[in-house]
């Protein structure tokens, strides 16, 4: 099957002062993602995995390399049509939901507003499509005329969704979409997105800390610490036979049944890397 | 040690008088050195019990109940006495260290503060002791921590300090909540092992708030499996994993992503099956206090918890 996603030798270098040295929050990544399937990208803080996302969505700018989305190459000369296009074929879930919502407007606008962007769509239509949207993610059109505090954290989560689909996009980035959420409406919303994938044939790249999650919704998936792509693979591949000690470190301190928190295992690995 | 017995409470709406149900009579016995873990889902009412025992729950809230501590009954202690007790007896570590720092004030300030308050120490030996204190959760430069302000410092780090304010006053009870939520993994590892690890050789009894099962089970002795204000289920990590018994307890084990291939087996709860599936397209699923929503207030809901009851079907790992 053909890449949805290419990436390759993507740097980024963020300067935060003139005092310090600038941070290369992404070192020479390459990723491709195989259209219909979902890549996740796992790290921990500062690993790059957010900044990888916003090369890839347009909110941040690169230093070098080359990114490909559906065979087109996305370049700072690309003609206004063609930047739109791009923007509508990659939409973005935050870990957040709030950020996405107007708290002074009723949900179901953030929806609107995205049709209004895209689609050629009279008022009485996009109210039409902002309805079957809000359908499709398990909500009401009561829920559309609510303001985002009436609505829970799954709730909320699930119109971010509806707003990322509104835009027919081909690619979600999902920046850490179901961490904040309770484990009961976690895996719903996990189940939703899971379910509009394999409905529609969009490919995700899936941003989380949490290696459980990878295993049971990820396709692939790469393992990434200080900018720079440590291993990929399979997301079974990865989990059962991690190569990298970093993925190893990584899986002995999620929490699982039997286990126990060790001190040192940090050093431990530094100095394994070190060596 | 801290018997709490039937603990409710109610926040009453300002408008309405209007009581509605937090906590529906807790009760709970923690043995001198034992840790148990509160688990659950928000809104179950794991953070609030631990705020009753420190009598800091919200202004427009009602309080029944007893929370027995060494003999002394926590909600009718005279105030005086109760900060005295916060300050020698009983620490919190929350899960958001910048909530018990100082922004503008060196770690050193905090450190100091604690121990002068609790125990009376002269200044130069409570820096001392600070200093001991910071080497004991794993802290090597002792010098640039104790000077620096918590800006410059990092989560795991910041959580490593307030765990030496915490401890360093020997408290009998720690109550920790979500200690490590907002860490990196492998630093909630680290973190955790310290906290256990020191928990351990000072003999002090704790009562662990955290919505991972897991986690929760390798810091404690006993789980407490909590839901809209209620303990469902109470026993060893064991038995909570190998045998739940309640429906919730056994809805949550199954509907956790694990690491291992197969996921646990699906389980029926009984009568709720298919309510809660969601599909493209699918059904409304209620928007209970099952729903990540914090207070549930003006949630929109087409039944009540009932239809937020997660059928087998959403069991995710059959589903992938």
């Amino acid at each position: 099957m053909a890449n949805i996603i290419e990436i390759s030798g993507l740097n980024k270098t963020f300067r935060t002062s003139r005092k310090h040295e600038p941070v290369r929050a992404l070192d020479d990544v390459s990723v491709a993602v195989r259209e219909g399937s979902c890549m996740a990208v796992v790290g921990e803080s500062g690993s790059g995995k957010t900044t990888l996302a916003r090369v890839l969505v347009g909110l941040e700018t690169k230093d070098s390399g080359e990114v490909a989305i559906a065979g087109t190459l996305v370049t700072a000369s690309l003609k206004r049509k063609e930047q739109r296009a791009r923007a509508r074929a990659v939409q973005m879930v935050f870990q957040d939901p709030n950020g996405s919502l107007n708290r002074r407007l009723p949900v179901g606008s953030a929806v609107d507003e995205v049709l209004r962007a895209h689609f050629p769509l009279t008022a009485s239509q996009r109210k039409q499509r902002v309805s079957e949207l809000f359908k499709s993610v398990g909500l009401t059109d009561s829920h559309a005329q609510s303001l985002p505090s009436a609505l829970s954290g799954g709730q909320k989560q699930r119109v971010a969704i509806a707003r990322a689909f509104a835009a027919e996009p081909k690619i979600i980035v999902l920046d850490e979409a179901v961490s904040a959420l309770d484990v009961s409406v976690q895996a719903q919303v996990l189940e939703l997105l899971h379910a509009l994938r394999r409905d529609r044939g969009l490919s995700y790249l899936f941003i989380t800390h949490d290696l459980s999650v990878v295993r049971n919704f990820a396709d692939d998936v790469i393992v990434m610490r200080h900018g720079q792509v440590l291993e990929r693979g399979t997301a079974d591949d990865v989990l059962d036979r991690p190569q990298s000690p970093y993925t190893q470190l990584l899986l002995e301190c999620a929490p699982k049944p039997g286990w126990k928190p060790r001190r040192g295992v940090i050093e431990h690995l530094n100095s394994e890397i070190a060596s | 040690m801290i018997d709490i017995s039937n603990l409710e409470l109610g926040i009453i709406d300002p408008e309405s008088g209007a009581n509605k149900p937090v906590l529906k009579g807790i009760s709970l016995t923690i043995e001198r050195g034992e840790a148990i873990g509160l688990v659950g889902e928000s809104g179950s009412g794991k953070s609030m019990t631990l705020r009753c025992i420190l009598g800091i729950e919200p202004r427009n809230s009602a309080v029944t109940g007893d929370i027995v501590f060494d003999g002394e009954n926590l909600r009718t202690l005279p105030g005086q006495r109760m900060r005295r007790l916060r300050a020698s007896k009983i620490a919190l570590i929350s899960q958001n260290p910048h909530a018990s720092l100082n922004p503008v004030l060196p770690i050193e300030t905090y450190l100091l503060e604690g121990m002068a308050d609790a125990h009376g120490r002269n200044a130069k030996a409570a820096r001392i002791r600070a200093g001991e204190m910071l080497e004991q959760v794993g802290i090597r430069s002792v010098d640039r921590v104790l000077k620096a302000f918590p800006h410059q410092l990092s989560g795991g780090m910041l959580q490593r300090v307030v765990i030496a304010g915490a401890i360093s006053g020997r408290p009998r009870l720690l109550l920790a909540d979500e200690p490590t939520t907002a860490l990196d993994v492998t630093t909630q590892a680290e973190v955790a092992a310290i906290l256990d690890e020191k928990r351990r050789d000072l003999g002090m009894s704790m009562i662990f708030v955290t919505h991972d099962l897991d986690l929760a089970a390798a810091v404690t002795d006993r789980l407490a499996v909590m839901r809209y204000g209620e303990i469902v289920e109470i026993g060893t990590p064991e038995q909570i994993r190998d045998n739940p018994q309640h429906p919730y307890t056994q809805m949550l084990m199954s509907i956790r992503p694990t690491l291992n291939g197969a996921p646990p087996q699906a389980h029926d709860d009984g009568g709720s099956t298919g309510v809660g599936t969601l599909t493209s397209g699918g059904p409304l699923t209620g928007g209970g206090p099952h729903d990540g929503g914090s207070t549930g207030v003006g949630t929109l809901t087409s039944g009540g918890p009932a239809v937020a009851e997660l059928s087998a079907e959403t069991q995710i790992g059959s589903t992938l």
